[in-house]
């Protein structure tokens, strides 16, 4: 009889918890519904993209619905796209875990009249409308190579700690930053180039072994924004701050800590809120059947440039963080 | 179709009469976790139907059960596996070992049987790798697996060296767009390959074999029965089930990478417990296995569309998942009692 009570009650808690949601009817606003999908759910990068397209989407007049894998995991991803499909979105943006596997969804999306924008990280060029880019692949390689190199005064041994060795636009930086240093920083020497797999955790491991397998390591590189803090946090840990130059990609808040107590010097990134803005931008120029113009002053965001045969626009040049500015940056 | 290797041991001693038996099974022993299961899930698919007007569109299916069908036909593998009293933790790394074959193979423009047929052999392989130290050198599946998991990463991961493949021929993608009556081709596949581990199950002395195993294997060995054969013969099928689920993830997702199937290992462990098959072997039911990885793709589709954000959606999964565990529990644990 007990038991009996015990299962009654459970099924009613699981009842309680699927209508605790809401029980009206969700409106089909799928005319003005964009659709923005990032690599994964639940990283500040992604936070603030989202925060800068949902502001600049309602200022537009248009629905916004923001969602994507927990994991950055291209099935996943796929998976969570092929669900949204069935609500037929009036633009759909992707920030794209891998550029091919996502083609196929993508393609199909187009097949049934939405328009694709890719966003942050790009697919396969015939499976997407426009391609909003932060900043060029080659632009920001040889960037980052460059910030390093001076610190190294171009030379010595340094290692890349990336995210995960399949993410398309990670690697796309990686052989840029490799073949700037090749070019122009022969004395360099690149030791290993491992994943951190976006996980802190994971990347500060893996910074303290190469930290203990290679001794007179003088420099890093965090390819993917959880790998700075990681790294420079191995380096305190190991007492040798200020002894071992840090240059990549990660956030103002994720590295606010280790660039005000001189652990890092510069960081470099671009404003995701800008390019979540201009990704909503871009997606109410399509509803309007508007083309974007190269040099055209996009509000909030600044001059971007197009680029018409790659079906591709540009929102800038890359931003270092340093002591001096990172004041001003919050995400 | 629940079958149970309790009732065929006792053939060894005095056993109650047939119909007997028969009745127990429908009632008494019969697991009636799926039953619980499909009903929540039903009320979920009407709740979801009222909110959401996708939510019963046909495309919102059409585009539901292609993902389905790839967890689906892994997690019919890990059923036998679970079944016989193991656990596959390589299943994923085995996916990414033939999307990478089939990747390689399709790279030197061999014909698309060809790409099929490496892919598949490269997952019968791994299987097979599996079965020989799990089956015949009687090592621990959770840690052959564990082991092998890592190997097999590894193997995908340096034959691809982290890259993803494309460029596919198009007989190969051709089974993403596929469909007969609108139903795509991907599910009706994974519908056929359940029929036929429910033959097996049932009716094949191997289904037999794997039951008795997984419910006592010293018990099985005393008895004569072919254990290390047996065992190899589970994992080399799961292995063979992986490669098919390979082909049909690069399939749909037109590019082939090491770390594909990474997701689907813990989802088909996962959908078998949900069907209700208890994790220490023993017994297994192909509806039960359907019915759990059915549940889990409908309810995070709909919790898709219903804007719920995706943290949420995987901790409503788990809900679904501990509560049908639990009830499940309960109505054993009352059948016990009563016994």
């Amino acid at each position: 009889m007990k038991n009996r009570h015990c299962h009654v009650l459970a099924s009613l808690m699981l009842l309680a918890l699927l209508l605790a949601t809401a029980c009206s009817r969700l409106p089909r606003n799928s005319k003005t519904l964009f659709v923005m999908v990032p690599k994964l759910v639940g990283i500040p990068y992604f936070n603030s993209a989202r925060d800068g397209a949902s502001q600049e989407a309602s200022r537009l007049g248009l629905h916004f619905f923001y969602t994507g894998p927990t994991e950055a995991d291209a099935s996943l991803q796929v998976d969570v796209i092929a669900g949204l499909l069935a609500r037929h979105p009036a633009v759909l943006a992707v920030s794209c875990d891998d550029a091919n596997a996502l083609a196929p969804v993508l393609r199909r999306a187009r097949r049934y009249g939405i328009p694709v924008l890719t966003w942050d990280a790009d697919a396969q060029p015939d499976s997407r409308d426009w391609f909003v880019s932060q900043v060029e692949d080659e632009t920001l390689g040889r960037h980052v190579m460059d910030v390093l190199a001076e610190q190294l005064g171009g030379r010595g041994q340094y290692a890349i700690v990336t995210g995960s060795l399949t993410a398309s636009n990670l690697n796309a930086w990686l052989y840029w930053m490799k073949k700037q240093q090749q070019e122009k920083y022969p004395e360099m020497q690149l030791v290993a180039v491992v994943a951190g797999n976006d996980d802190q955790q994971q990347a500060f491991v893996q910074a303290q072994s190469l930290l203990q397998a290679y001794p007179v390591l003088r420099g890093f590189i965090g390819n993917s924004s959880a790998a700075p803090p990681a790294i420079a946090r191995a380096i305190e840990q190991a007492g040798l701050a200020g002894k071992i130059a840090i240059a990549g990609l990660s956030t103002p808040n994720l590295m606010r800590q280790y660039i005000e107590n001189k652990t890092v010097k510069t960081i470099t990134l671009w404003d995701p809120g800008k390019l979540g803005r201009l990704t909503a931008a871009v997606g109410a120029m399509i509803l309007r059947h508007e083309t974007p113009r190269d040099g055209m002053d996009v509000p909030g965001v600044g001059r971007i440039r197009v680029f018409p045969e790659a079906r591709k626009i540009v929102m800038g040049t890359p931003l270092d963080f340093t002591r001096e500015n990172i004041g001003q940056y919050w995400f | 179709m629940t079958s149970s290797s309790s009732a065929s041991l006792d053939t060894f001693h005095n056993s109650p009469p047939r119909f007997v038996q028969q009745i127990s099974r429908l009632s008494l022993t019969g697991n009636l976790q799926p039953c619980v299961v499909t009903l929540l899930v039903l009320f979920f698919c009407i709740y979801a139907g009222y909110r959401s007007g996708d939510f019963w569109s046909t495309l919102n299916w059409q585009l539901v059960v292609q993902p389905l069908a790839e967890a689906g036909i892994v997690s019919l593998g890990m059923m036998f596996v679970i079944a016989s009293g193991g656990i596959d933790l390589s299943a994923g790394a085995i996916i990414g070992v033939a999307a990478v074959t089939a990747g390689i193979a399709a790279h030197h423009k061999l014909p698309v049987p060809a790409i099929e047929a490496a892919a598949l052999s490269a997952g019968l392989l791994c299987g097979a790798f599996n079965g020989i130290l799990i089956g015949v050198l009687r090592l621990s599946s959770i840690l052959v697996t564990l082991g092998s998991m890592i190997l097999y990463s590894g193997i995908a991961m340096a034959l691809s060296d982290g890259n993803s493949f494309a460029g596919f021929p198009e007989g190969l993608l051709w089974w993403n767009d596929a469909a007969l009556l609108g139903i795509p081709l991907e599910f009706l596949l994974f519908l056929t390959t359940a029929a036929v581990a429910a033959a097996f199950l049932r009716y094949s002395v191997w289904g037999h074999y794997v039951l008795a195993i997984g419910s006592n294997r010293v018990a099985a060995r005393y008895s004569g029965y072919p254990v290390a054969l047996t065992l190899f013969g589970v994992y080399t099928l799961q292995g063979l089930l992986c490669g098919m689920t390979g082909i049909l993830l690069v399939a749909r997702l037109a590019s082939a990478r090491a770390d594909m199937g990474q997701g689907l290992m813990l989802m088909a462990i996962a959908s078998v417990v949900l069907g209700g098959a208890p994790i220490v072997g023993g017994s297994a039911s192909v509806i039960a296995t359907v019915v759990g990885v059915a549940a889990f793709y409908i309810v995070q589709d709909g919790l898709l569309l219903l804007d719920v954000p995706p943290f949420v959606q995987h901790a409503l999964t788990s809900v679904l998942l501990l509560a049908s565990v639990a009830v499940g529990n309960l109505l054993r644990g009352n059948r016990e009692g009563r016994r």
